[in-house]
Order: structure tokens, then C-alpha cells, then sequence
């Protein structure tokens, strides 16, 4: 069984029920002093199931943060490399797309001088109670060995919406044992994921683990660290059990250029537009999105936009078996790429197949949105009437997974930045998707199949520019423990 | 037209020019993704080549193995005639290469025929290959490639200029006959048929094991047959279980890194892994068997594109070198590395297991949780351990998927046939 109460509570809720953020973000300076401040941080982190109703404080680390409180050479040798590396190198560059506009020497952090040890992730149920905590990490900061970059503020968009005006966060990956739905027979339903594709130390969809990284009991004479197999005095004791990866990418959204794309390229001509040019501009988005602003998947609405449907359930339970062309939903539109649920079938026989595999590379998501929306109303129609105003927004993506490399980056190269994606020729993820420098290369293409003839739009921009990011891990309470700890004996 | 054919060829280093070489071919190298120095282009015929430094090594027992050069091509046409070409037309970037190998002929740079001699006598069989487009030779995937590109742009303009605007599917498809029956350049979509295979092909081991049985059990010896294979897997059996040999690979952060560095360039990959056959006739005898059932599954089961259920390799191949005491095994395929091996895992790790469970390394196996090439973790470690840099590669068509070469193909026999009900899913990919 899943052992919850060691685990930060980030891993098991998306805190809907805090509507406020923020992501605190330090360097270490000295890991003794450091170390005195995070052991008296260590009563406000939040694990288990039902943390506070007022607010929660995750934690979570770098690897040169690591690196700097001092966790012995031989544990860290044990981190994957894609995690030690971190996310900025030529190789990870290009497979992330994090070139040219999103190159690292254009973030505003994690990257050279601003590259970021300690990620604080505060959230609370108003803004009023998130300043009082954010102030409270803070002060104590203060003359603590360590050293406050920035505070990185989100914003609630109505409607649970994204900046381009989207429903969004409707998908998301169930973990069995913990918040997987149980059907009447007991067995786990099947849209429900093994635990350990998200938190370490559990079977995952490969019947297997992700590697553990472990200590000797030598190293561990305090017994913070549950020995490996659960065995209570082991000589091995494992440090990543019940901990995550986390993934931060905060991405800037040119909501501007988006919409105008759609409305230069839907409407039949001239600057005077009519209601059905707005139409065919929101439809063109929803084409590339693969739902439509009010989160309603174009596979069971391929039409129109049926405001009204609400219910998460009914807006997340479809599959692509029966649009093998893109008819209804694109072979390109973004929630196909990044979700391809049954997608990839050579054959009938092979759908519970491609369900299986599609279930080995699956995050959680944990993003939020930051800057004031282009339009108060998030409606699309103002959004293309609005003038350009200049002001930063975008989403700071967060995600968790138990192998960066399968999961996150597996789903951001070979589903998101992949050309030939499902038989495609030369076109990237019309959201999120890194076009190439040379826009020659790719033009910038997106096709919307239709019957008889498809229709290839050409020109679209980068609408989503990288702002700075990192890989952090997510300790469970034993191993922040250990680390607060390690080398004070 | 000439089927595909495969070049593997070996050649010892002389250890002392081994960085002579290195250099030689860091020239060749300069840049993957605009190699110009070879004129590979020139030759019309070669799908993808790639140069390797096989680095001198010890073998399991212990001994020795000298620095060697591996040569890997895919082309069309005969082995011989394709030498011949190859050599004349590059014969001074060749010699190049070729003047520090072993034994090579001195006169090879204006003798050619000795130089198509000693490259042929260091030519290696094929253990087990496999193509994800067979049949299709370099002209056509090019010239199909051509037709959907101009084919495309039609529909693009067409649309735009309102052409088809409340016509049928079957409207657009005469339209675009017309343009391409009237266009003197796409004479040869209507002329050549494609090869297609007899019908048998595709259940030809089946039928094979079948007509096997058959004969065995009218010679009333299925008992016996039944026996052998029992026997084989308790064997087996025995063999794993006394089997302790070490793990040739310490597969470090570095290591990986380099390889990183040659890879996602384009949207093609490739791999070449080197393993270390467990010592013993018996194992050798056993991955023999095994190569040659892969080899016959590959060649004449999985003839359209997918092996095993996996899309997107365009080439690859098993070749036993050393005295059956190493196992090569060269790749090109599309996507990521995690993409390929993911793939492998997920759809083909039965048979990845039966071959490279005959080498030192390989993740064991597991009654409980099957363990092979079904632990992922261990696997994909054995597979980067396994991996060695390739010096020099070559593509012919960086911009084609498998899949799109594939689509290519139905789009012109689309185009040629009739339109109906059934055969009009080619339009979509256009």
C-alpha cells in the first residue's frame, strides 16, 4: 500500500482548493546554516492526504541544491543523469526545443547565475493567507545561509482556463491505490495509472521500479531512511521511496499572436469581421487545441461548442478508435499528442496495446497560470478584438513523474516535437511545439483533415516562448529528514 | 528493378594508424547533417551507410580483438556491380579510409578491381536483417516523394482558389489524375507496377512449422520432435543457470552523454550496439538458431513496415563478426532513442530477450517478474552500455518517416487505381 502520509501532498492533490499560489525559489549559500533553516521548515511542509484547509508548503530540490547541503557523493552518483545534467545542455536543449527564443540565455531564471537549489511551493485558500506564508519563508530566509531569487506569482483565471482562453487540467492520470477509481468488481478501472509512474519505490506500468537510490545503514545511523522491501532493519536504506520527480517549465504565452493567426487565417478576407469569422477562428483554435474553449472534446463534439457540458467525467471519457483519419479531432491537435489514449493502432487487434503503452508515459500535472488575462472575460471573441498590451503570461508548467526521461520528455519530443507524429509529414504540436529556427524548414504547418480535402494552414509562430524552468526532486518526509540531517553526526 | 541488398564489411586496423584513421574520418564527419564530402548522392542506389570504429577490445575469455572498421550500407542492385560503381566513384576518398586496414593492397587507388576484391573478401553475412520498406528501391522512394509533395501543393491551391468548394471526394480524385496524366514528368507513375508479394510470404514460417509437424508426425516421431525441444530448454536451462559470466559493460554518465550528442539531429536515429556472446558452443549453436527463425520472420512475415508491431525502422540487421564471438547489431530508425527502445520493450521484448539473452550483460531472467528485455531500467541500461559511437552516417532521406514512405507508396497506387469506397484513405495523406 501506498504509504501517504510520507509523502508531499502535492503528489496526491492538485490543490483546487487553495485558488492561491506561488513558487519560492533560493539558492544555498551555506549549507550548515541552511540546513538549521529547513529543519524549523520542516513542521510546515504538508504530506499526506488532508493537509490544512488554510494553506500547504511543498519542498523541493535540485540536484546542485542537493549537491550543495552536502548528501554524500555516492547517493548523488546514484541520481539519473537526465536529473543530475539538469535541463539545461546542448543535447536536452534540442530534444526539449529550448532553442532560439527558448533558449536558456533568454529565461528570466534556472539557468547560469539564477540556476535555482530550493523550490518552495506555497499554497493557500486566498491571497491574503498565501502572502502570510510566502512572508513567513521568506523571514526566516533571511540570514539563513541562503539566498531568495525570486517568487514566481500565479493567477487564477476564471472558468479554470489557460490564457488562450481553454478549459483546461481535465485530463489527469488517476494512481491506483491512492485516488484510482475502483470498479464494482475491485479491480482497478482501467484509465487508472500504478502508482509507480509517479511516486518512487512502487511497481509501475512496467511491472517493474524505477532504479531506488539507496545508503548503507552506516550512512544512516539515525534509521530516518525505510530499509529496501519495506524491511524495517535492512542494510540498505532507501532514500528516494515515497519521493517524485518534479518538472517546472514556466512557459509565455503571446496570446496576441495566437489569436490573430486564427483570425487571419479563418476569416474569408477583408478587416470587417462577422460573427461566423469569429466562429471559424475559435473553431480553428479548438482544431489545434482538440477541445473547444469550454473544454469539450471535438471527438464527441466535432461541431459545436456545447457551453453547457460541465461534468469532468463526461468531457474526459473518449477515445480516437473510431478517427483514425483526424475527421473529428486532428492527428495534430495538441490533447491528441499529448494524450494519445488509443491513438497508436496499426491494427483493430492492438487497441488495448496502445492503451498500455500510452499508460507508461503519463505526469501529473500541477501547473497554474501567471499575469492577468488579455481579456477579463477569457471570451475569444474579445481576445481578438484586444490590442497588443505588452504584459507577461503564460502558465508555469509543473509536472511529476517517476523517470523524467520515459515520461516528461518522452511525451515533450516524441509526441509534442515530433514531425512524423502519427504519419504526419512536417508538422510540429501547434501549441506548444518548437517550430524550427529556420522556418523554412517546417513553414510552420498544421493540417485540419477533412473530407474530401484537408486543409493545410502555413505561418504559425511560436505562440509558447520557455521563461526558465528546472528538474527538481520531491523528497518524501524520511529523506527531507535525512538531508536536513545528513552530516551533522 | 534490383531488390535492396546489404554490405557489412570488416576490416582490421593497423593499430598504429588507428588514430590516423579516427581523423581521416572526423574529415568525413564534419557535419551529419550536411555531409557533402561523399557522393553518396551521386550513386542514386544507397539508402544509408555508416562508418565505425569497432575500438580493440577483449573478448570474454579474455583474448584480444584488434581495432576494426565497419563499413554498413544499404543500396540497390548486386553486391558486385555495386562495388564497382562505389570504387569508381570514390575511390580517392576511400583509399582515404581503406590505406590503414590490414593487408590492403597498395595498388588499390588506380587498381580498382583490386580494391572491389579486398572489400568484398571483408564482407560479413548477414546474421538476421530486416527492412522496414522492402522492395522499394532509392529512385522510387524519391520519385513517390516527389509525386505527394506536387500533389499536395495542388490541393493547396486548389483550396485556396475555391476549386473544389461542394465537389465529391471522387471530383478531386479525377481532377488530380488529369494533372498528373498531363504532366510529361509523371509518365512513370502510370508505367511501372509495383512488385507485390505472393500471398504466402506473409504466413510463410507458419506454414513452414505446419508442413514440419506434419512430416514428423506421419513419420510418427512427433514424440521425438516434442523431446528435442524439451531438451534444447533444459539445456538451456542448465547453461543459464551455471552461466556466470560478468558483465563486459560499466556504463557510465559520460558514455551516454556522448552518444546524446550525435543524436536527435534530425528526425532519424541510429544505433550501433556491440555485445559479447556468452563463451560456449552451445550458446553460439542456440543464437544461430534463433538468428536464422528472426532472420526468416523478418525477410518474409513482416514485409510491410512493421516489425513485430513496430513502425518506423528503415533498416536493420544481426550480424555475428568475431568467430561468432561478438554480435553486431546496426539500426536506422525514426525518432528518439527512448521513442525506439520503448517501442521494443513495449511490443518485441520476447524477441529482443531470445537474441540477446545469448550475451554477457543482458538482465536477467526472473520468474517473478520476468526480468530480459522486459526490465525496462536494466534493459535500456544494457542497451546504452552496448552502444558505441558511429563515426560517419548517411542518410538519403532525412525528411521521411517509414510510415510516410509508406503513405507515399499508396498515394501512387492510389492516384493509378480506381477510386471506391475501400481504397480512397490515400487521399488523407496527401
Amino acid at each position: 500500500m501506498v504509504e501517504l502520509e510520507e509523502i508531499q501532498s502535492l503528489l496526491i492533490d492538485g490543490f483546487r482548493k487553495y485558488s492561491s499560489a506561488c513558487y519560492m525559489l533560493f539558492q544555498v549559500n551555506d549549507a550548515k546554516l541552511a540546513k538549521n533553516w529547513l529543519q524549523g521548515m520542516q513542521s510546515y511542509l504538508a504530506y499526506g492526504v488532508k493537509p490544512s484547509d488554510e494553506w500547504c508548503i511543498n519542498l523541493a530540490f535540485s540536484y546542485p541544491g542537493l549537491e550543495k547541503l552536502g548528501l554524500q557523493s555516492t547517493l548523488l552518483s546514484k541520481f539519473p543523469t537526465v536529473f543530475s545534467e539538469g535541463m539545461v545542455s546542448t543535447y536536452r536543449q534540442r530534444i526539449l526545443g529550448d532553442i532560439g527564443d527558448s533558449s536558456p540565455e533568454c529565461w528570466q531564471w534556472g539557468y547560469g547565475e539564477s540556476a535555482v537549489d530550493l523550490l518552495f511551493l506555497v499554497f493557500a485558500r486566498n491571497d491574503g493567507l498565501l502572502v502570510k506564508q510566502a512572508n513567513k519563508v521568506k523571514q526566516e530566509a533571511k540570514k539563513s545561509g541562503v539566498n531568495w531569487l525570486k517568487t514566481l506569482h500565479t493567477e487564477k483565471l476564471p472558468e479554470n482556463k489557460e490564457h488562450f482562453g481553454f478549459r483546461d487540467g481535465i485530463s489527469q492520470p488517476k494512481m491506483s491505490g491512492v485516488n484510482g477509481e475502483v470498479d464494482s468488481n475491485g479491480a482497478d478501472s482501467k484509465d487508472s495509472i500504478a502508482p509507480g509512474e509517479f511516486i518512487l519505490g512502487y511497481p509501475n506500468e512496467h511491472q517493474g521500479s524505477v532504479n531506488r537510490l539507496t545508503v548503507s545503514a552506516a550512512s544512516d545511523p539515525s534509521h530516518m531512511l525505510p530499509g529496501v522491501d519495506g524491511l524495517d532493519n535492512a542494510a540498505i536504506r532507501d532514500f528516494s521511496k515515497n519521493g517524485s520527480y518534479l518538472v517546472f517549465r514556466q512557459l509565455r504565452q503571446n496570446v496576441k499572436a495566437f489569436w490573430d493567426f486564427m483570425a487571419k487565417n479563418a476569416s474569408k478576407g477583408g478587416e470587417s469581421r462577422r460573427a461566423e469569422d469569429y466562429a471559424s477562428a475559435i473553431k480553428l483554435a479548438s482544431k489545434m487545441v482538440g477541445r473547444w474553449p469550454s473544454g469539450a472534446p471535438l471527438m464527441k463534439f466535432p461541431d459545436i461548442d456545447p457551453v453547457a457540458v460541465q461534468d469532468k467525467a463526461v468531457l474526459n471519457r473518449f477515445s480516437y478508435k473510431h478517427d483514425p483519419s483526424g475527421l473529428s479531432c486532428p492527428i495534430g491537435a495538441h490533447i491528441r499528442r499529448a494524450h494519445p489514449r488509443n491513438a497508436f493502432t496499426f491494427d483493430k487487434s492492438c487497441i488495448p496495446e496502445s492503451v498500455r503503452n500510452n499508460k507508461r508515459h503519463r505526469i501529473l500535472r500541477r501547473g497554474r497560470s501567471y499575469g492577468k488575462p488579455f481579456s477579463h472575460t477569457m471570451n475569444p471573441v474579445d481576445m481578438i478584438k484586444s490590442r497588443e498590451d505588452q504584459v507577461e503570461r503564460g502558465l508555469y508548467f509543473i509536472c511529476l513523474n517517476a523517470d523524467i526521461e520515459r515520461q516528461f520528455e518522452f511525451i515533450q519530443q516524441a509526441w509534442l516535437n515530433n514531425k512524423k507524429y502519427g504519419g504526419l509529414y512536417n508538422e510540429v504540436d501547434p501549441l506548444v511545439g518548437k517550430m524550427s529556427v529556420n522556418l523554412k524548414a517546417d513553414k510552420g504547418t498544421f493540417t485540419v483533415p477533412a473530407d474530401p480535402i484537408r486543409t493545410r494552414y502555413f505561418g504559425l509562430k511560436n505562440f509558447v516562448e520557455m521563461r526558465g524552468g528546472g528538474y527538481f526532486f520531491l523528497p518524501s518526509r524520511a529523506a527531507v529528514d535525512y538531508i536536513i540531517h545528513h552530516g551533522k553526526f | 528493378m534490383y531488390d535492396q541488398s546489404e554490405l557489412n564489411i570488416i576490416c582490421p586496423i593497423q593499430e598504429e594508424n588507428l588514430a590516423a584513421l579516427r581523423s581521416s574520418l572526423e574529415q568525413l564527419e564534419e557535419n551529419l547533417t550536411t555531409n557533402r564530402v561523399l557522393p553518396f548522392d551521386k550513386l542514386n542506389t544507397v539508402h544509408f551507410a555508416r562508418w565505425v570504429i569497432l575500438e580493440p577490445t577483449e573478448d570474454l575469455r579474455g583474448e584480444k580483438i584488434g581495432p576494426q572498421l565497419l563499413l554498413i550500407v544499404d543500396f540497390d542492385g548486386d553486391r558486385k556491380s555495386f562495388l564497382e560503381v562505389f570504387v569508381g566513384a570514390c575511390a580517392i576518398d576511400l583509399y582515404a579510409l581503406y590505406r590503414y586496414c590490414e593487408n590492403f593492397p597498395s595498388q588499390a587507388l588506380h587498381d580498382h578491381s583490386a580494391f572491389v576484391s579486398y572489400l568484398e573478401t571483408h564482407h560479413v553475412k548477414t546474421s538476421a536483417g530486416f527492412s522496414g520498406h522492402p522492395r522499394k528501391s532509392l529512385v522510387r522512394i524519391h520519385r513517390e516523394d516527389m509525386l505527394r509533395e506536387s500533389l499536395a501543393e495542388c490541393l493547396d491551391r486548389g483550396m485556396e482558389a475555391g476549386v473544389w468548394e461542394g465537389k465529391s471526394k471522387q471530383d478531386v480524385y479525377q481532377d488530380l489524375q488529369k494533372i498528373i496524366k498531363q504532366n510529361p514528368k509523371y509518365h512513370w507513375v502510370f508505367q511501372s507496377k509495383d512488385k507485390n508479394y505472393p500471398w504466402w510470404r506473409k504466413y510463410f514460417p507458419e506454414s513452414l512449422l505446419f508442413i514440419l509437424i506434419i512430416v514428423l508426425v506421419s513419420l510418427e516421431s512427433v514424440f521425438l520432435f516434442l523431446f528435442a525441444v524439451l531438451a534444447f530448454a533444459f539445456s538451456w536451462y542448465l547453461h543459464e543457470k551455471n552461466c556466470q559470466v560478468p558483465s563486459p559493460f560499466d556504463g557510465t554518465h559520460k558514455r551516454v552523454s556522448d552518444l546524446q550528442t550525435q543524436e536527435d539531429h534530425l528526425s532519424q536515429n541510429q544505433m550501433t550496439s556491440i555485445t559479447y556472446v556468452k563463451p560456449g558452443l552451445f550458446y553460439l549453436v542456440s543464437l544461430k538458431i534463433i538468428l536464422w527463425l528472426v532472420n526468416l520472420l523478418a525477410r518474409y512475415k513482416f514485409v510491410d513496415g512493421y516489425l513485430q508491431g513496430i513502425s518506423g525502422i528503415h533498416f536493420a540487421r544481426w550480424i555475428l563478426i568475431d568467430q561468432g564471438r561478438r554480435l553486431l547489431f546496426v539500426s536506422n530508425f525514426d525518432g528518439s532513442w527512448q521513442h525506439y527502445l520503448g517501442d521494443f520493450i513495449d511490443r518485441a521484448a520476447l524477441g529482443l530477450t531470445a537474441i540477446w539473452l545469448h550475451t554477457a550483460g543482458f538482465p536477467k531472467l526472473d520468474s517473478k517478474s520476468l526480468g530480459g528485455a522486459w526490465n525496462e531500467v536494466d534493459f535500456k541500461v544494457y542497451a546504452r552500455a552496448s552502444q558505441t559511437p558511429t563515426q560517419f552516417w548517411y542518410s538519403a532521406y532525412k525528411h521521411l518517416s517509414v510510415e510516410n514512405i509508406h503513405q507515399n507508396s499508396s498515394i501512387r497506387q492510389g492516384i493509378v487505381g480506381e477510386l471506391t469506397e475501400e481504397n480512397s484513405a490515400w487521399i488523407r495523406f496527401l
